[in-house]
């Protein structure tokens, strides 16, 4: 399923114009992204959090730096410390999936 | 922030409704919902992919008791965040 798919089928669902429909759904993702990264320092960053309930939680989560290797030259790399997005799924949504 | 948020946020800048904009995004979640409980993957450009993977089944251990005990095999879910925003989230450790 595509951003296509989900606007279609939103659009059908509320009436709304098939461009109206994407250009809320991009302006929802939007804020959600741009909520998500907002800068701060690491204690905010820590918190920073997009809850949606009955579906689930978008944070960030710290990697801290480490030496890596070139799997294919054998060279050892350092890797910086990085914030990743980590989507968590909620139990409602877990709840939903397929055999359990 | 929350579901109320992002629609107070999203009618601010496209100048909708509040009603407008909650209404998409309940839509949004409930599609995704129905989707991911069938087990189908949602790819959504610069924001992520969302797909349902096998879990195979583990042993794990019941902290407080010491008990080992067999988690079945289940599905999960697993979101791989898209171009945007693992950009976005790289760019604030520096």
């Amino acid at each position: 399923m595509t951003k296509a798919d989900l606007a279609q089928k939103i659009s059908k669902s509320t009436g709304l114009t098939l461009k109206q429909t994407t250009e809320l759904i991009n302006a929802i993702l939007e804020t959600l992204i741009e909520c998500l990264t907002t800068p701060g320092d690491e204690e905010t960053l820590k918190k920073q959090r997009v809850e949606i309930r009955g579906f689930g939680t978008f944070r960030l989560r710290h990697k801290r730096a480490r030496q890596a290797r070139n799997p294919r030259t054998g060279e050892i790399i350092e890797v910086k410390e990085k914030w990743v997005p980590h989507f968590k799924p909620s139990k409602k949504l877990k709840s939903m999936l397929p055999d359990g | 922030m929350t579901k109320r948020e992002i629609a107070i946020a999203v009618a601010k800048k496209l100048k909708v409704t509040q009603k407008t904009a909650a209404e998409v995004l309940d839509a949004l979640i409930d599609e995704m919902k129905s989707a991911l409980g069938q087990g189908e993957r949602i790819e959504i450009r610069d924001f992520g992919v969302f797909s349902v993977r096998d879990a195979k089944k583990k042993k794990a251990r019941n902290p407080r008791t010491n008990e080992v005990v067999i988690v079945p095999a289940r599905k999960r879910i697993k979101f791989v965040p898209g171009k945007r925003m693992k950009e976005l989230a790289q760019r604030l450790s520096q």
